[in-house]
């Protein structure tokens, strides 16, 4: 059986692609433990350039968010896209999974989950951490 | 700014908005000539060309060389052609690097050229094109517009500024009716707030009116190290790109980019007669107010209640009507704001004059990544001449 494809394969790891997975593609510093999204050469802090591979976002918490009435990518309006701040530090904008046209509060607690897409990818969204 | 001192000698363009018939390369030969016969000068005289454009390759294409096919139409050959890409930034990079260029001492004598054809039949590649000026791993695919990412900001500010959907209709409004009396802009009726609050939402709280509209352009300008007419002079070019924001205090790509030019030119916002800022969506021009340091934190709103920004209001913002109504064909975009700025400081700018105005800043932005535009530019000019009556 092949994996499906991914929306953003530079992005996020689906399950069993990394300890910790699913989550947002990640990498620590060694040298200074800065945390950043996606993998880059070179520390922006510290500059070092051995960057350790993370599997970071599985927690996060909304910033704001806006419902969206104009469909892309496959998401049929309307659709809510948020500003997530992870647990580990960085922020970055994702799909906010819950429903559509119902806004959440800021400081909302999310998970990362993997998403379906109709084209047969699997992309991702956040949702709201059940109690 | 450092090294030679660069002035502005010629402004040309062509109109903003749908030319279903005109090609790219004829919307920026018209601009480029109206500039040369601005500055009164021919092409003969230029030393060198910077041509700005972002979507030529993907609405248009034609890649690599978009600056030598514009400029070969009105007989520019041997001159270096140099060709800016950089999002909705591009023009603002283009006007940067043509001032490196006469600072320096390389040339004595340069055009800008920014020019955009973004009607192509189809505005889903359109708008699939614009979505391109963002790191595409992280915000591709995602059902991520740039409606979005500005609703999400605005939103942001409304909370801290306190303000409700009330003056976003405002500076929807204001920039229409600045934009009037603009030969340039796309759009030159009036709105009224009712109009924009019926208008349909397109990711809340930004509604259609409140949006940038898809358009066709050219803006020109002709740099110098001779004054020319007008004596407008660059006091500060800045262009920066989006910070690393690892520090709670880290500022804005923006003000990290007014800082420098404030700095650069030995002037603070206080001494600006009038501003160009990057609306893109009309409320982002209010966020723009803090980010570039013509209010403090906490006093958008007071603006917005004494209509300072407004024509005939001590600071004048986005007299030329903005993005918003002017039209934003992404590469003429920032070369038009300094048309307007320039306009201004020559007391040229007929029912849309800023009596006494001697020192103007320009604010252009482009794409995202990070938590910041990708692309902050910044240019601060200056009347040296008898400029606008007061």
């Amino acid at each position: 059986m092949s994996t499906p494809h991914k929306t953003n394969p530079a992005l996020f790891y689906a399950e069993g692609e990394a300890p910790g997975a699913p989550g947002l593609k990640g990498a620590r510093c060694p040298g200074c433990a800065q945390v950043v999204l996606l993998q880059p050469a070179a520390c922006p802090r510290c500059g070092r350039r051995d960057l350790q591979p993370a599997c970071i976002g599985q927690r996060a918490t909304l910033g704001e968010s806006a419902p969206v009435f104009h469909s892309a990518d496959g998401f049929e309006a309307p659709y809510t896209i948020g500003l997530i701040c992870t647990e580990e530090g960085p922020r970055t904008f994702a799909p906010i999974a819950g429903e559509p046209g119902v806004p959440l509060p800021v400081g909302q607690r999310l998970r990362f989950r993997l998403l379906p897409r109709d084209d047969g990818r699997i992309g991702f969204a956040y949702a709201p951490e059940q109690p | 700014m450092k090294g030679h001192e660069v002035f502005i000698t010629g402004v040309g363009y062509h109109p903003f908005g749908r030319f279903a018939d005109t090609s790219l390369k004829a919307l920026a030969a018209t601009a480029a000539l109206a500039a040369l016969d601005d500055a009164g000068i021919g092409v003969r005289d230029l030393d060198a060309a910077v041509c700005a454009n972002a979507y030529g390759g993907l609405l248009n294409g034609q890649e690599s060389i978009r600056g030598e096919t514009w400029l070969r139409g009105i007989g520019l050959g041997g001159a270096p052609v140099i060709n800016v890409e950089n999002a909705c930034a591009s023009g603002a990079t283009a006007v940067h690097v043509a001032c490196m260029g006469v600072a320096s001492g390389q040339y004595d004598t340069v055009l800008v050229v920014g020019a955009e054809k973004m009607f192509v039949g189809d505005t889903s590649r359109t708008l699939a094109a614009l979505a391109n000026s963002a790191d595409t791993e992280v915000m591709g695919g995602i059902g991520l517009q740039f409606s979005a990412v500005d609703a999400i900001r605005v939103r942001e500010m409304m909370a801290e500024e306190d303000l409700d959907a009330g003056a976003l209709e405002w500076v929807t409004v204001k920039n229409h009716s600045h934009a009037v009396s603009n030969p340039i802009a796309q759009y030159r009726k009036p709105l009224t707030a009712q109009q924009v609050r019926d208008s349909r939402m397109i990711a809340d709280p930004i509604r259609l009116y409140m949006c940038s509209a898809i358009s066709d352009g050219a803006a020109a300008l002709v740099l110098s190290r001779r004054p020319g007419r007008g004596r407008v002079r660059v006091r500060a070019s800045v262009l920066g790109s989006s910070p690393w924001r690892l520090e709670a205090d880290t500022l804005p790509g923006p003000t990290l980019a007014a800082d420098r030019a404030y700095e650069m030119a030995g002037v603070g916002p206080a001494e600006l007669h009038l501003a160009e800022v990057h609306d893109a969506v009309s409320p982002a021009e209010l966020m723009h107010y803090r980010e570039l340091r013509l209010c403090a934190p906490g006093e958008v709103g007071r603006l917005v209640a004494e209509q300072a920004t407004t024509l005939g209001g001590r600071l004048p913002v986005n007299t030329s009507g903005g993005l918003n109504s002017r039209g934003h064909p992404v590469g003429a975009t920032g070369v038009a704001q300094l048309i307007e700025l320039t306009l201004q400081l020559r007391g040229e700018a007929g029912a849309r004059q800023v009596p006494g105005a001697r020192m103007a800043l320009a604010h252009n932005s482009g794409g995202w990544i990070g938590e910041d535009p990708a692309v902050s530019a910044v240019h601060i000019l200056e009347s040296t001449g008898s400029g606008a009556t007061a």
